[in-house]
């Protein structure tokens, strides 16, 4: 209890910091204890490997990116240079300092054969490979062809991997460390099919293991010795069937009013306690001696599959107090989820956000459990502390600004180094001054400072750090290479920006500019020159590359058009593809490569076509660029034939003034087009000490943000401050979610960075639907087939007939008619992560139950209109504390007649929502906070979550001739009539 | 600082003196009938036919009655003392007539009687009722130390039920 003594020295206390650094920040320090366990290890030291994904450092180029690695070469994306690639990844791992790598062998047997092969070529020496199994959900009893067809498949893989020369051995038996699980009944049968193939006793199967004790320790803060006894019987009877675990010991939760929405929570008291000792306890048993223990280390999954936070990254807490835990287990194996994950986001090699930051950190942790002394990195400048600031790269108003400061020890010896911090934004206006930290060179200490910056948004656009550092006796001052974007109605980025300082690159010389033309481009300069060898030089639009600085290497924007070309099917398919431009000579082709981009020929053939008869489309087809002379142009027709449908053609002329358009041949083909300023596609490397760009570009963007990038030929990453486009003349009311007050509360913001999106109802540019607020709302006509967009997860009827709506002629327009399934597909950033009004003018033509509007995925705020038993019917997704989505139903009583127009619409101010048919509403109260964004459809569905409050609806059958989507609301709550009794 | 707390603490002290909102399940969320997750019960005698709806981003409970003699659903006990003051209010809209009861209970929780507001008629515009309650004094078995809410329908009628506060005055 506190006394009345303790009591005021708190206070006291809080007094003097809040009076240090303000009443709204809040600090955090937190030292890894480094404590390891008991339990009888098998291994002599805890070996930690990488998985390996089949992904290169040459391809997967994907017109857009929330990271991607720090080391990619489109060069090496031609078949002949893919061994430079491989080099590059046993370069990398080595500075790692780890045992190896790791690959879900049957998933991907012809990788795993090739990792294989390589791991016994020279650049993989000093490197083994731990096998790895992605187990199938089988039951290994050859009572189905499945099943038969699941166990030679496994067959094939163990007895690859046991030919191997390189491979991990653990008690002269060969580990296949598990992803996933089976049933038990399944693994039993596989043993003793194995038994009969005589591979059993060579091998070693790993069993997922997760322990249902969460919601005990956190009611109570303990075990009940029943629940322990309940557990060690779990353990024992896993290990009569497997030879080893792979071990979860945390759990996910939302939390729902927060910040970093999705996260593992970790309760160290409870290894500690616990479960560490329960697990020596039944390890120890002779019985089950020789049996392993291994984890999953992840650092985040910040990801655009799921449009955002899968899991939040927290500076690099996440990746900390995870192996903090695993390490009270003393495992024998870690295993990195993923090296090279790149389209999921959760790489350990190094990568543009993350810097060389993970590997600090693992090769630290790698060599505390091999029993070696912190060091510094090869190369690294000793003048400056091994100090990483993390931040995230965007939040939006309500969301707090946090910054993470981490000392990663290089030293043994005792020392300490002095950090000041201070915030500022954009222009170096200070923000926030903190007090002065002390980090101890030998202790891994992250100090945490996360302040509430709700007022920052009426005049703040960025907030930069700023760090005067007393180290080895002598002060500087260092401004990270790191930002954090102010967004107002959503932040589509939750990616944390981490940087150690010693990563950092300075330019001898730096140069840049970005000012707008009366045209509506900008006209963008920048230059960067060192002693250093540069790899690339870009600069980015918000999180996407506007414009790259070219080797010359052929493909010269100064000589061509590039035109960005993308094809989607509805369904998975393998499907021939074409294109080739008529009309001209020098014409280019360059495909954005494996493993999701189907590899198309880069030859042409005698007609002039490039492509290939036997295309994979995993809903996304071939895609890339095709690049037209600038001095042959003029009659230039691009014709791309997709599958059975007929050829496409798209006369050059006509997209150079529309810039963008789309078609769907039929067959649910889409194909869309879109000329670019800039080479759409990872830069190659410059090896020049000196670069520079100097282009026009128009963005796609509501706020356009630019800031320069470049990254050395050794990896060290230069990020210049954002230059802003639209400058704030005024400032207007905007609804927000606040995470520090956990309600709706009103903020001043720039009055540009709420959109107002009106589409544009015309065939002008084919299945687009634009608007004249930025291009990054643009809607499609169908389509959005590609990863993450609604469509291509949802239920679409497998038979639909078409996927865009049709183009009608009315007397005072255009509408679009929908028939039998057709619809628009927004994307993310249409629908605001906040408050919003939705407003359409729409016929129906029957009385059916069909959906309106609906965002996808059914994710906390996902907003849904729909007709039901001719009522207007909403829904809002409430979210949940697990992993599953909800919906919220909002039955309204107003009306919806079939065959009469109607303006519809919906506004939700987060803390009322109202419907409109005609002007006549309905609100209801309504407090549920958005905290995801997802695309979202007009017209069609996908699979709704439970809640929704109706049976699935078909279709929108009708016509729509307006629709816009303001991201603000206001909303008067509801008169209501009293009576008093 | 210290005058922003001690400020704080003021108001949340008249706050506390003034009124207190009695936490009874009113919102209808949560499933089931009776005990934590659904604090309300039906009347075995007075029945209505109970039926749970989202309305206006919440939950209505719609009573419909069955038997001839007036349907009703009751609360949670709320510990009351004699002289007590309560206002009880509540949404409806529907057909028929409500009326707005509080139940009392010995300190045994034996039924030991009830006060009710008017019975007011109910139309299809949803409509705030308020009725402020004094617990009478009744000496002996029946002194009330808790009350129920009630919610009645009388014969014949079917209504919505939305938003029931009970608010303690604790002067």
């Amino acid at each position: 209890m506190m006394t009345a003594k303790s009591a005021a020295v708190f206070l006291f206390s809080l007094a003097v910091w809040a009076g240090a650094a303000g009443a709204d920040v809040t600090r955090e320090e937190y030292t890894s204890p480094l404590e390891t366990g008991t339990r009888p290890r098998r291994t002599p030291h805890t070996l930690i490997y990488a998985r390996f994904q089949p992904y290169d450092l040459g391809g997967n180029y994907r017109d857009e990116w929330y990271d991607r690695p720090l080391f990619v070469n489109s060069l090496w994306r031609d078949a002949s240079r893919r061994g430079e690639s491989w080099k590059k990844e046993a370069e990398l791992l080595k500075k790692y300092e780890i045992a190896g790598v790791t690959v879900l062998g049957n998933a991907y047997a012809s990788f795993n054969r090739e990792v294989i092969a390589r791991s016994e070529q020279g650049d993989f020496s000093g490197l083994d490979v731990m096998a790895g199994l992605g187990w199938p959900r089988s039951e290994f009893d050859g009572k189905t062809p499945a099943s038969e067809k699941l166990y030679q498949r496994m067959v094939r893989h163990i007895r690859e991997t046991l030919d191997g020369k390189n491979i991990l051995h653990i008690d002269g038996k060969i580990p296949f460390f598990c992803y996933g699980g089976t049933t038990d009944s399944g693994a039993h049968n596989l043993r003793t099919r194995l038994k009969k193939d005589g591979l059993d006793s060579r091998v070693q199967l790993f069993a997922p293991l997760w322990l249902n004790v969460y919601g005990e320790f956190n009611n109570t803060g303990k075990l009940s010795q029943e629940t322990l006894k309940k557990m060690e019987s779990v353990l024992r009877e896993k290990l009569d069937v497997y030879d080893g675990f792979n071990f979860t010991n945390c759990f996910y939760t939302r939390n729902l009013r927060g910040d970093d929405v999705l996260g593992k929570v970790f309760r160290p008291e409870l290894d500690k306690k616990y479960l560490a000792p329960l697990f020596s306890k039944v390890y120890a048993d002779p019985k089950y001696r020789g049996k392993l223990l291994g984890f999953t280390l992840d650092h985040g999954y910040i990801g655009d599959i799921d449009n955002g936070v899968n899991q939040a990254e927290c500076g690099t807490a996440v990746l900390r107090r995870q192996i903090d835990t695993q390490l009270l287990y003393d495992p024998d194996i870690i295993s990195l989820a993923e090296w090279n994950e790149v389209n999921e986001n959760t790489c350990f090699q190094p990568t543009l956000t993350n810097s060389w930051t993970i590997r600090r950190l693992i090769r630290f942790y790698a060599r505390f459990l091999k029993g070696l002394p912190p060091a510094p990195c090869e190369g690294d400048d000793l003048s400056i502390p091994d100090l990483v600031v993390s931040v995230r790269w965007n939040i939006q108003a309500g969301e707090e600004y946090r910054i993470e400061l981490l000392n990663i020890p290089d030293t043994p010896e005792e020392g300490t180094y002095r950090v000041a911090l201070s915030l500022t934004d954009e222009n170096g206006k200070l923000l926030r001054k903190m007090g002065e930290d002390t980090f101890r060179r030998n202790k891994l200490t992250a100090v945490t400072y996360k302040v509430n910056a709700e007022a920052w948004h009426k005049r703040v656009r960025a907030v930069i750090p700023q760090l005067e550092i007393t180290y080895k006796g002598r002060t500087f001052r260092m401004e990270p290479a790191v930002f954090t974007r102010l967004s107002a109605v959503t932040a589509n980025n939750a990616k944390e920006l981490r940087l150690p300082l010693r990563d950092q690159w300075t330019p001898g010389k730096f140069v840049f500019s970005a000012l707008p033309r009366p045209d509506g481009s900008v006209r963008i300069k920048a230059e960067a020159a060192g002693k250093e060898l540069l790899n690339s030089l870009e600069v980015l639009d918000g999180k996407f590359t506007a414009v790259s600085a070219w080797p010359e290497d052929g493909l010269k924007q100064a000589d061509h058009y590039w035109i960005a070309v993308k094809c989607h099917r509805r369904y998975e398919t393998i499907m021939p593809f074409r294109i080739r431009v008529a009309g001209t000579g020098d014409y280019r082709w360059r495909p954005w490569g494996r493993p999701y981009c189907s590899p198309v020929r880069l030859e042409r053939d005698k007609e002039g076509w490039f492509g290939s008869p036997r295309c994979h489309f995993w809903h996304s087809g071939p895609a890339g660029m095709v690049g037209i002379p600038k001095n042959d142009c003029e009659n230039a027709v691009i014709e791309c034939v997709i599958g059975n449908t007929p050829a496409v053609r798209v006369p050059f002329a006509d997209l150079r003034k529309k810039r963008v358009t789309a078609a769907e041949p039929g067959d649910c083909v889409q194909l869309e087009l879109e000329l670019r300023d800039e080479l759409p596609d990872h830069p190659a490397p410059l090896n020049s000490k000196r670069a520079a760009i100097d282009a026009c570009v128009f963005s796609k963007m509501n706020d356009p943000m630019y800031s320069v990038l470049a990254v050395t030929a050794e990896g060290k990453i230069f990020r210049s401050r954002p230059v802003f486009i639209r400058k704030i003349e005024r400032t207007a009311p905007l609804r927000i979610y606040s995470t520090t007050a956990k309600k709706a509360v009103t903020a001043e913001v720039p009055a540009f960075q709420i959109p107002d999106i009106r589409y544009k109802f015309s065939p002008e540019y084919g299945n687009i639907l634009g608007n004249d607020t930025a291009k990054e709302f643009d809607a499609t006509l169908g389509g959005g087939l590609s990863r993450g967009q609604t469509p291509r997860r949802g239920a679409l009827p497998r038979d639909l007939p078409q996927m865009a709506p049709i183009w009608e002629k009315t007397a005072d327009g255009y509408s679009l008619k929908f028939t039998g399934g057709s619809y628009l597909s927004f994307p993310a950033a249409a629908v605001p992560n906040g408050a919003f009004t939705l407003e359409m003018e729409l016929k129906t033509d029957s009385s059916a139950n069909q959906y309106l509007f609906f965002t996808g995925q059914d994710r906390q705020g996902a907003v849904g209109l729909a007709v039901v038993d001719g009522k207007l019917h909403g829904s809002y997704g409430s979210g949940s504390t697990g992993f599953g989505h909800v919906l919220t139903a909002l039955p309204t009583d107003i009306a919806v007649t079939p065959g009469v127009w109607h303006t519809v619409k919906v506004a939700y101010d987060l803390e009322h929502i109202r419907f409109e048919v005609d002007g006549k509403g309905q609100t209801m109260p309504l407090t549920l906070r958005p905290a995801w964004t997802a695309p979202s459809l007009f017209g069609n569905f996908f699979t709704p979550a439970s809640g929704a409050g109706f049976a699935k609806p078909g279709p929108f059958t009708g016509h729509l001739r307006k629709l816009r989507i303001l991201h603000n609301a206001k909303v008067d709550p509801p008169k209501i009539r009293e009576v008093k009794l | 600082m210290k005058k922003t707390l001690l400020t704080l603490f003021s108001v949340t002290a008249v706050f506390a003196c003034a009124a207190a909102e009695v936490d009874i399940g009113g919102d209808f969320t949560g499933s089931g009938f009776g005990g934590r997750g659904f604090p309300w019960y039906t009347n075995s005698v007075l029945k209505a036919k109970v039926t749970r709806h989202q309305f206006n981003g919440g939950i209505a409970v719609e009573l419909k009655e069955v038997s001839d003699k007036g349907g009703q659903i009751y609360g949670k006990p709320v510990p009351a003392a004699p002289g007590e003051r309560f206002t009880l209010s509540v949404q409806a809209k529907g057909k028929g007539t409500g009326r707005l009861e509080l139940l009392l209970y010995n300190k045994e929780n034996r039924y030991a009687g009830s006060v009710s507001s008017a019975d007011f008629p109910v139309t299809e515009e949803m409509v705030k009722y308020t009725k402020e309650f004094v617990i009478p004094s009744q000496p002996g078995a029946k002194e009330p130390a808790f009350v129920r809410v009630g919610l009645f329908v009388a014969p014949g009628g079917d209504i919505w039920f939305h938003k029931v506060s009970l608010v303690q005055d604790k002067k």
